[in-house]
């Protein structure tokens, strides 16, 4: 394709395609990755995708440390969204070790997960408008964010580095006053959610960008396996908590929402529907939940609490073996999946039957996007490339690991 | 051979097989405590107990011997509730020690009580107090809470060593491992208790609060403390020896070692000097090959390379050994004297103690084919007296003589020429008088291999990076002999592996040849006089022959030509084979 475009132009006019870098450092693009562009024109005719630019080691880092030491890493690859990665490792090790969690457990990895994913679909709607220049939107946006990080920040102790989850259970229990901080937050976020709609969904200039910009097929997203509101944008409805509920999310109602063009405006339109929907899972979430344990009994699995680490000898060789030798983990290998914020996040593990991890690889949803990016930016303008980009939503920790 | 069924499993064992090890056989590893494959069972810590079809009560496995078609069950129920309470009684005094523990980490009872237990006290009165941190001996510490009372380290004490210094005193709850009255656990192997100690309760001296055994990394090496060459376990922290613990080998040392060897591994980061030295300024290697190479040529062109001693050191491997010879027959043309140094000879016993204090003595002799051409330090010693000897070039500064004699033999390297020290401990006064100091890495920092007294090569690994700048001696060699003009290509050591014995191979292949030959000839010759008194027997059978026939010829005339055809046939009746 991009040789005909070639061919055309040295036939017609004499002049050439522009190359041009496209970040890694970009204002408008919010994730670290280079485009080199072939223009022709204003047009795109050929771009290459270079990621990588936030390579830690992610997999490599965590075969040297025990399965519970990886949590802080994990909060690391989808970083505006941490507790979902938290429990989706957490359950692919829990898979692994064919124990339960407990009822409360999975509520709160539910209220929890879709309160992170609040916090991404925010992130990914503001900085979108950002980048075509609606700062007010921005502005909303990221202050129904706080208000979705004060809560995980009351919950976790922190805001983004949350390391919240633990192999069967979760660090500490919701504060008593969880329910009246989520109330607060609920009707402000509400009250932005409609704001947005107001200032955005029938914005002349923000449907100028939006619609029939990065328009994706059925198809092709199948294809290329992308997931998440991207492939829900495109009319498919395919979400883990729905076709492969985990936690308690067959407990709670709620619809999918699926676009019908699978372009960027479909894909704006997704996101905020399913803010609506996060929100009512936690509301349903409260109200259903009760009290209980938080942690699994599994004595081989969980830390003693301290009051018998340091008063009982069995409390502390249990202490010991788990802190220095890890959670055996018995010899196999698992793939366990959940809806991440941007897609299906995937955990590929396998263990020989120790306390470290032999092998952690995760599917992030983020890199394979931007396995097929290229097809959406390429025939299109580049200033289509801001809004196809925002919508994808790449976050780099995720994607390059 | 009795045939049992464990867990389903069956298996053939030898008649007299405990069921502990025919489970083990069959592939499963039953628990135990008081058990060691090299001592008696007592079967008092109940940890092995396994269920056996028919009978009523569950049998200690580490006692009980196999019959056959006897079905044994270790996983079952009623041995995992068994274990349950054996592990939950044990605990009952058990202090909460670990954070403070040498042993934590390698427990045995971590490890049973997490694997077979994991579950909470129910113990609500307060614990039995006994001693702590009492001195059993001059390296072993005793902690009587932690204890067990398995009783490993006095049948140890019992059945190895046969020096019987522990005894269980008092009874119940209040019993303690102690030594008999005036005597304490000091003995030569006494540190071996602390290895079969399952609990914290015996700690070494040496090791105690040193380093937590969960930081440490294993190598798999040879102890170098005399030429037994015990295999050990050197474990090891941050480019640091921490400790040796015996690896089991049943042809060198079992599962034991001695304290003194043990204790070696200080040697190895003690006195070390890391860089190249040139009349006591550092240098680089860089500069230094050149120096060396020059201030060697000097001397040979002066007096000759016969005028050089080159030393060597029973403590070096048989790689760096090799080189040497190779570094003899090129840079110094042959011609140099051979000496070797060492540690002078040191105790010995019946058990794992050899009286030479150096690891690798059967290396020279390997490398060399015998020591026919390398004299001894008291040769050294003599040559230096004779003033034949110009310039020594000297590997390791363990010397076997002491005091007076090691005065003597300062003063005689203060006057020399030249002075090469190419080691990795400076020797005290050895550095100051050399006018070049190579520094050489210990064995924990290369790989190679020691050949022990019972001549069996054994390798050792490398542990970590060279301390400094040392580097390993075939290297150093390979280095010195490049400068002066002669290439040793070696990359990897086991380019150097393969031709390292040569020398000892081709003798023994030419005195198998010789051999061969001289039982061909002594064959041969055997044949000759065996063949030569068949001659002869026939030809006195054929003188008689005659002498009959000629009587017989006076008697009857007509019969003389037949005798005379028979005379003529005794030649062709010489070529068959005799009759026998």
């Amino acid at each position: 394709m991009a040789q005909d475009f070639i061919d055309t132009i040295d036939q017609d006019i004499h002049s050439e395609p522009m190359i041009l870098q496209m970040g890694p450092s970009h204002p408008a693009t919010h994730g670290t990755v280079r485009f080199t562009l072939t223009l022709d024109g204003e047009t795109i005719i050929k771009a290459d995708t270079e990621v990588g630019y936030l390579h830690r080691g992610f997999e490599k880092e965590v075969e040297n440390k025990t399965w519970t030491q990886a949590f802080p890493y994990t909060d690391r690859l989808n970083y505006v969204s941490p507790l979902l990665n938290n429990f989706g490792y957490a359950l692919a090790v829990e898979k692994l070790l064919e124990i339960e969690v407990p009822d409360r457990c999975d509520w709160i990895r539910t209220i929890m997960g879709e309160l992170s994913r609040l916090s991404d679909h925010l992130t990914c709607l503001g900085a979108g408008a950002l980048e075509l220049n609606a700062m007010t939107a921005f502005l909303y946006a990221i202050e129904g964010r706080e208000l979705v990080w004060d809560i995980v920040e009351a919950v976790t102790g922190a805001r983004m580095t949350v390391s919240y989850g633990r192999i069967g259970g979760v660090k500490d229990d919701l504060p008593e006053n969880f329910g009246e901080m989520w109330q607060k937050a609920r009707a402000r976020i509400l009250d932005i959610h409609a704001t947005t709609h107001k200032l955005l969904s029938r914005n002349r200039i923000f449907l100028d960008r939006m619609e029939g910009t990065g328009v994706l097929t059925p198809d092709q997203a199948i294809a290329w396996g992308y997931t998440g509101p991207t492939l829900r944008s495109t009319g498919v409805a395919y979400d883990v908590r729905k076709d492969h509920p985990y936690f308690k999310y067959n407990e709670v109602d709620f619809t999918v929402p699926v676009g019908t063009r699978g372009d960027n405006y479909d894909r704006y339109l997704v996101r905020m529907e399913e803010l609506v929907q996060s929100v009512s899972i936690i509301d349903q979430a409260l109200e259903k939940m009760e009290p209980g344990p938080i942690n699994t009994d599994d004595p081989r699995v969980m830390l003693p609490e301290k009051q018998k680490v340091y008063n009982s000898i069995e409390g502390m060789i249990a202490h010991f073996k788990i802190v220095f030798e890890g959670i055996q983990v018995p010899a196999g290998e698992v793939y366990s999946y959940t809806e991440g914020g941007c897609g299906e996040l995937g955990f590929y593990i396998v263990s020989n039957g120790t306390g470290k991890p032999w092998k952690v690889h995760v599917r992030s949803p983020s890199f394979i996007h931007m396995g097929g990016i290229h097809k959406l930016l390429e025939g299109s303008m580049i200033s289509d490339l801001i809004p196809t980009f925002d919508t994808i939503n790449m976050i780099g920790g995720e994607c390059d690991r | 051979m009795p045939m049992v069924t464990v867990n389903g499993v069956e298996v053939e064992v030898d008649r007299g097989t405990s069921i502990l090890q025919a489970a083990a056989q069959a592939g499963f590893a039953v628990p135990h405590f008081c058990y060691h494959p090299a001592l008696s069972s007592p079967a008092n810590c109940r940890m092995c107990l396994v269920e056996v079809e028919g009978a009523r009560k569950l049998l200690p496995g580490c006692y009980n011997e196999v019959n056959d078609g006897m079905i044994v069950h270790t996983e079952s129920e009623r041995v995992h509730h068994a274990r349950k309470a054996v592990l939950e009684f044990i605990l009952v005094n058990h202090p909460v020690d670990c954070p403070i523990c040498d042993k934590a980490g390698e427990c045995k009872l971590q490890d049973y009580y997490f694997a077979y237990d994991a579950q909470e006290s129910r113990m609500r009165a307060e614990k039995q107090h006994k001693v702590k941190a009492y001195p059993i001996g001059p390296k072993i510490v005793y902690d009587g809470e932690r204890c067990i009372l398995c009783t490993r380290c006095i049948r140890f004490c019992e059945e190895i060593t046969g020096t019987s210094e522990l005894t269980l005193i008092d009874r119940g709850d209040k019993t303690e491992v102690r030594t008999f009255p005036g005597m304490e656990l000091d003995n030569d192997y006494s540190l071996c208790t602390v290895d079969v100690c399952p609990v914290g309760a015996l700690t070494s001296r040496d090791f105690r609060f040193k380093c937590r055994v969960w930081l440490l990394t294993s190598t798999e090496s040879v102890c170098t403390g005399c030429e037994m060459g015990c295999n050990v376990h050197l474990d090891h922290f941050r480019n640091e020896v921490q400790r040796y613990r015996p690896r089991y080998n049943p042809e060198v040392n079992d599962y034991w070692m001695c304290d003194e060897g043990r204790l070696t591994y200080t040697s190895i980061h003690e006195d070390r000097f890391l860089q190249p030295m040139s009349n006591g300024a550092e240098v680089t290697w860089h500069a230094i090959g050149q120096t060396v190479a020059d201030k060697l040529g000097r001397v040979i062109d002066a007096h000759g390379a016969s005028s050089i001693a080159l030393v060597l050191s029973p403590q070096a491997s048989c790689e760096d050994l090799y080189l040497a010879k190779l570094f003899h027959e090129s840079a110094l043309a042959g011609e140099a004297n051979l000496y070797v140094n060492g540690h002078a000879p040191g105790k010995e016993d019946e058990l794992l103690m050899r009286a030479d204090k150096n690891p690798n003595r059967r290396g020279i002799e390997a490398v060399w084919a015998g020591m026919e051409t390398i004299g001894s330090f008291d040769n050294l010693v003599a040559d230096l007296d004779n003033n034949t000897i110009k310039a020594v070039y000297m590997m390791g500064t363990e010397l076997p003589v002491a005091d007076e004699a090691r005065e003597a033999f300062i003063k005689h390297i203060e006057e020399l020429e030249l002075f090469v020290l190419q080691a990795m401990h400076t020797g005290g006064e050895l550095l100051e008088h050399a006018h070049i100091a190579l520094p050489a890495c210990s064995h924990a920092e290369k790989e190679g291999t020691f050949v022990n007294v019972e001549g069996l090569a054994q390798a050792f690994n490398q542990a970590f990076a060279p301390h400094g700048d040392s580097m390993p001696d075939w290297q150093i060699f390979m280095r010195i002999a490049r400068k002066m003009g002669h290439t040793l290509s070696f990359t990897f050591l086991h380019q150097i592996q393969e031709k390292m014995f040569e020398a000892t191979v081709l003798k023994q292949e030419a005195e198998e040849k010789a051999r061969q030959e001289a039982e061909e000839k002594a064959r041969q010759e055997a044949e000759a006089k065996a063949e030569a008194e068949r001659l002869a027997a026939e030809e006195a059978a054929a003188a008689e022959a005659k002498a009959q026939a000629d009587e017989a010829s006076d008697e009857d005339a007509s019969s003389a030509d037949d005798a005379a055809e028979e005379e003529s046939g005794d030649g062709e009746a010489d070529e068959q084979p005799p009759a026998e």
